[in-house]
């Protein structure tokens, strides 16, 4: 039995130190992070002001400075994620009104895609601008307080004809304002301070909040259960 | 009239049948605490989601009255043109998840009195956890005619479950006293508990899909 476990570790080191095995890590970060040198580059500074008023109505004003520093063409795409379906949803691309593709509608799950051309060595700028019910996390709904997150609906795609990989260096600076004192913020590449939050020179970031309330008709219920229990021990106790 | 004279009859025999049954009452009492403890935990957010909310069997109200009130959670005031927001999804649940988890319910509540009445016991206090934790969040933020509805509907499961429960305890405890004594003796009323919880099974089923789901 000795013999058998001895040859099984011997195997399973053999396995591990094997060059074959080492080679897949290799090949596959090869494959995930091409080099930066030889990579064509997009650069996307996005400012973005969002106001979220105390019946959780957000309205946010996005604005996308989105340069092309190669010498040749670039085709993508805007995709914009959302967790409710919007009030109002207004993309221009330089100054003028872009043609919104719905991919995805629903109360839980919206998507939508606008297709920008960059010309070589070129700047265009690209403005969001939604107004949209602020919904909390619907899998840990709190009597007492509501979850919320936000994070950047923008995404970018983009691709070439000329190049199979494009990298995206994004950029957010803006500020969250909120239109009620949240409790238990917790933020990711940003500053609280009160009820604002704000972003400076990140390429990525999110922020968690709750949001107190007070259960009045849960509570209605709950109170004349105790008055039941109350009367009937004190009934009995008689 | 005859038809009607002969329901009523039915309805009043059923009556008196349940009438001081103590098998009746340790089910209601069983389900009346479940219902206050699992109401508690999901008042005071010791739980954030309705216990077992997605195991129809156990409690298949809260999964038929969930499309209605999501809206509530996300509007959280009474907001102008918050009626759009009422029913924010189609409801996944069909007929035959009405019927199935009635009809599997109230097997299993009267099926598992054979392992001597315990699985009935549990499966009874389960009910009453889910159904507690379920009718806070409906209550909380459901409009005030879904909350009603699923207030009734509650009223009327109930009815079923403590029937069915009463009827599995029963038969848990005659096979004990069966293993005690040599003889198995069941109270002639368990035949008119059965019928009742079989005509209300299926009251249940038709009112949980017109109120609810269609």
């Amino acid at each position: 039995m000795v013999k058998y476990n001895i040859i099984i570790v011997a195997f399973l080191c053999l396995l591990l130190a094997s060059p074959i095995h080492g080679q897949i890590i290799v090949d596959e970060r090869a494959i995930l992070i091409p080099d930066r040198d030889d990579t064509a580059q997009v650069n996307a500074d996005i400012s973005f002001i969002v106001d979220i008023d105390e019946n959780n109505m957000e309205k946010s004003e996005y604005k996308l400075d989105i340069s092309n520093q190669e010498n040749y063409s670039i085709e993508g795409y805007i995709e914009i994620y959302m967790e409710f379906i919007p009030e109002t949803i207004e993309v221009l691309v330089d100054g003028k009104k872009a043609d919104i593709i719905t991919q995805e509608e629903s109360y839980t799950n919206s998507r939508y895609r606008v297709k920008i051309d960059i010309a070589p060595e070129s700047d265009i700028i690209v403005e969001v601008d939604y107004k949209i019910l602020k919904t909390p996390q619907q899998w840990n709904v709190g009597l007492w307080a509501l979850q919320y997150h936000y994070n950047s609906p923008i995404n970018l795609q983009f691709s070439s004809k000329k190049e199979d990989y494009i990298r995206t260096y994004s950029k957010y600076d803006g500020k969250i304002t909120l239109g009620y004192e949240p409790s238990k913020l917790s933020c990711s590449n940003c500053i609280s301070e009160g009820k604002t939050i704000t972003v400076e020179d990140s390429d990525y970031f999110y922020v968690n909040w709750e949001k107190k309330r007070v259960p009045y008709r849960a509570g209605i219920l709950y109170l004349v259960m105790i008055f039941g229990i109350m009367y009937y021990l004190v009934k009995k106790s008689r | 009239m005859s038809i009607i004279g002969s329901l009523r009859k039915t309805i009043d025999s059923c009556i008196e049948a349940v009438k001081d049954d103590k098998y009746l009452k340790i089910a209601l009492i069983i389900l009346l605490f479940a219902f206050f403890l699992g109401y508690s935990m999901r008042f005071f957010d010791f739980t954030k989601s309705p216990i077992m909310g997605e195991i129809g069997v156990i409690y298949p109200i809260h999964q038929e009255a969930f499309p209605y009130y999501m809206g509530g959670i996300a509007i959280q005031s009474d907001m102008a043109g918050s009626s759009r927001y009422d029913r924010i999804s189609e409801s996944p649940i069909d007929f035959l998840y009405v019927m199935r988890n009635n009809v599997i319910s109230a097997v299993l509540l009267v099926g598992t009195g054979v392992l001597l009445g315990i699985p009935t016991v549990v499966f009874t206090f389960l009910v009453g956890l889910s159904a507690g934790a379920s009718i806070a969040e409906v209550l909380e933020f459901a409009g005030l005619i879904v909350a009603l509805k699923t207030i009734f509907l509650l009223t009327t499961y109930v009815i079923a479950v403590a029937l069915s429960a009463s009827i599995g305890i029963e038969v848990g405890s005659a096979i004990i006293r069966y293993f005690k004594d040599n003889r198995f003796e069941i109270d002639r009323k368990i035949y008119d508990k059965a019928i009742a919880v079989i005509i209300i099974v299926v009251i249940n089923i038709i009112l949980q899909y017109v109120l609810l789901v269609m």
